[in-house]
């Protein structure tokens, strides 16, 4: 397992490190000077040249991709265009928001979607199947923006139960847990779907399987054939759909943050891309693609302490 | 003494799109205490399905339409899913063909061992596992101690099988059933696995009802013999009358076929010219006639009658008994 745990490392690694020149390629190779694509078309020479010297975009191209790897390694990301901060500071204030989100979302969702798709296939083809089967194709056919649009308008602007906008009173735990409601339901409702159609789909298969017909034999509880022995097999699918969900969300939050207005790493990157604040949104990315590696590794190791099986064949 | 398992006139049909499938027929059969009664038949002759319903394993198509499975005096097929939960593990465990197969692979196999004993309440955990750790024993795995926490993964097919005969017998139940236990195993595994069958019969105190298509395994292990085809029970009666005194047809052809294949122990049957009838449609006449060497005209017509040929010997065919 160790071993396993470091190679699934270095891979995340040499995953990253693959994200980061394809990242760098592409400000540095691809069409449009990042100059004028950081100060816009009517920046004067000085300007630019005084930019070009700041960003060390005056030197060669291979000393830049070293000098952004020695940096990034260094904890370094660069500056903000405009306010000099570092990006490292901006994201590591925006990123809390965001990972609470996900994380609410997330949450929720795998737990109804367990309990939705499991229940569904030990009914199966009951009343109680047949209509979460309606119920989660439908949430997972909404886009996530237009539940976040009515379940702002219902909750916030018609009952006025809930609040709708930014993220809350900093400090103030009840009030931020309360901004989570609206944007973690929006955000989390097609993973219901999705997680209770994944759970019931393996939990068919698993009850099929000749291990579960023997467990019957033994004469066990039909509790613990289903919830001990066959979810275990069953969950196995659904762990590594949550950990690339998980790593998709970080920077999927986009549409849930800017309808309810909240702070958050996916708005952080469309307000940088609007201003063109290129060294923020370079970063930006940066951080959500090493967390959506770091997610779906812990997925796989998780996966591996579950299952003795792909233990062995590591 | 009354026999632990028997049944009784046993119909049943699988609900199929085209149609009920006529899987077992006026089925009956008797498993005295203690001793082994051995299941033998093409494939396809139900022998799967009458051990299925004697546990009330069966798959959800199946539909009893008639007899009696009485296992200690006590009716089987009218039990609820409470009592059914008593009778399994407890009185009666099957051993399945599959060993690869019959153990759920994410949990140890101690804690397969432990969670079967859940019924002794007063037995601490420790307890349970030395329970485990001496039925291990038993069936020949060596080190249990260690073993007990490994995966299923981690044993050979042999020994997964012997875990299987461990875990069906840890609660001590009073019939075993094996579905053809050693068919996914190799010839030298096979040869162990009933070696440890027939030793276990001298220690465990209980009756063992083996279904095989091999009848150099029936000849070894059992004491009675019963012949299947195509859902019908053809014949029945000890090892001595079916293996010297065979007396129907079908069960003659198995044995004329190649005697020298019984002395092997191939693990198939010998084949017998023709194929076992499509069961949707049952014949009006005799099943095994249309490959009977032996038939008559009236074979066609008349469904056969059970003849008695000796204490305990039946077969069913018109020309034995009343003739
Ligand atoms: N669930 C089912 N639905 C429909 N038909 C079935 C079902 N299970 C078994 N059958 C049919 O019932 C008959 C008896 O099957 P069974 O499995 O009992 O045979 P068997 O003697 O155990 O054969 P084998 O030696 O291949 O294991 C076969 O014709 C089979 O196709
Ligand atoms: S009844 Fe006729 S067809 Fe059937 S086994 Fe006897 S002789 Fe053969
Ligand atoms: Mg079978």
């Amino acid at each position: 397992m160790l071993n396993y745990t470091l190679r699934r490392l270095g891979l995340s690694i040499v995953i990253v490190s693959v994200a980061m020149s394809i990242l760098f390629l592409m400000i540095h190779l691809v069409p449009g000077d990042p100059v004028t694509i950081a100060l816009g078309p009517r920046a004067t020479p000085e300007m630019r040249e005084a930019y070009r010297a700041r960003m060390g975009l005056d030197q060669p191209i291979h000393i830049q991709y070293v000098v952004f790897f020695a940096n990034a390694l260094r904890g370094d990301l660069g500056q903000d265009v405009f306010s000099q901060r570092a990006v490292t500071r901006i994201i590591s204030e925006q990123l809390p928001h965001t990972a609470a989100l996900v994380a609410a979302a997330i949450g929720w969702s795998a737990l109804l979607g367990i309990v939705l798709g499991c229940f569904s296939a030990v009914h199966r083809n009951s009343f109680f199947d047949k209509f979460t089967g309606v119920i989660t194709v439908g949430a997972i056919a909404v886009p996530s923006f237009v539940v976040s649009l009515y379940s702002l308008l219902i909750f916030a602007v018609m009952l006025k139960v809930l609040p709708a906008i930014g993220a809350g009173e900093p400090g103030d735990l009840v009030d931020q847990a309360q901004h989570l409601i609206l944007p973690s339901f929006a955000l989390g409702l097609g993973w219901v779907g999705y997680i209770a159609r994944l759970v019931r789909a393996s939990m068919l298969e698993v009850m099929g399987e000749n291990y579960i017909r023997s467990a019957r034999s033994y004469g066990l509880l039909e509790r613990t054939v289903i919830y001990s022995y066959a979810l275990k097999v069953a969950i196995l699918p659904t762990v590594t759909l949550l950990g690339v969900g998980i790593g998709n969300l970080l920077s999927g939050a986009l549409f849930a943050e800017i309808v309810f207005a909240r702070p958050g790493i996916g708005k952080l990157i469309y307000d940088m891309v609007i201003t063109r604040n290129y060294p923020v949104v370079q970063g930006a990315v940066l951080v959500t693609t090493a967390l959506f590696v770091l997610c779906a590794m812990i997925a796989d190791l998780v996966n591996a302490s579950l299952d003795p099986r792909v233990r062995a064949s590591l | 003494m009354d026999p632990v398992l028997s049944i009784r006139d046993l119909s049943l049909d699988f609900e199929t799109p085209p149609g009920p499938v006529h899987a077992l027929r006026n089925v009956s059969l008797e498993v005295p205490r203690n001793h082994i009664v051995g299941i033998v038949g093409e494939s396809g002759s139900g022998k799967s399905t009458v051990i299925a319903a004697a546990m009330r394993l069966l798959a959800n198509n199946a539909v009893i339409r008639g007899g009696e499975v009485i296992f200690n005096g006590r009716d089987v097929l009218g039990m609820n899913q409470e009592e059914l939960r008593a009778l399994r593990g407890e009185e009666i465990s099957m051993v399945f063909q599959d060993p690869m197969t019959s153990q759920i692979p994410v949990l140890t196999i101690g804690r397969q061992m432990t969670d079967i004993q859940y019924r002794r309440r007063n037995v601490s955990m420790a307890e349970k596992r030395n329970l485990a750790v001496e039925m291990m024993r038993r069936v020949g795995i060596s080190d249990p101690e260690e073993r007990l926490d490994q995966h299923p993964h981690q044993f050979s097919g042999g020994m997964r099988q012997r875990i299987a005969i461990a875990m069906a017998l840890l609660m001590n139940p009073q019939l075993l059933i094996a579905d053809e236990p050693t068919t996914a195993l190799d010839v030298t595994m096979e040869a162990q696995i009933i070696h440890l069958l027939r030793e276990l019969k001298e220690s465990f105190e209980g009756s063992i009802l083996f279904v095989s298509h091999n009848l150099g395994l029936i000849a070894e292990l059992c004491d009675y013999v019963v012949v299947m085809y195509a859902g019908e029970v053809v014949e029945q009666g000890s090892v001595e009358d079916l293996f010297y005194r065979a007396s129907h047809p079908y069960t003659q052809a198995l044995l004329e076929c190649d005697p020298a294949r019984i002395e092997d122990a191939t693990p198939a049957l010998p084949t017998i010219p023709g194929d076992v009838p499509d069961l949707h449609i049952v014949p009006q006449g005799c099943v095994f006639a249309p490959r009977c060497p032996r038939a008559v005209a009236r074979c066609r017509e008349e469904p056969a009658q059970i003849a008695t040929i000796g204490a305990g010997h039946r077969a069913r065919c018109h020309l034995l008994g009343h003739e």
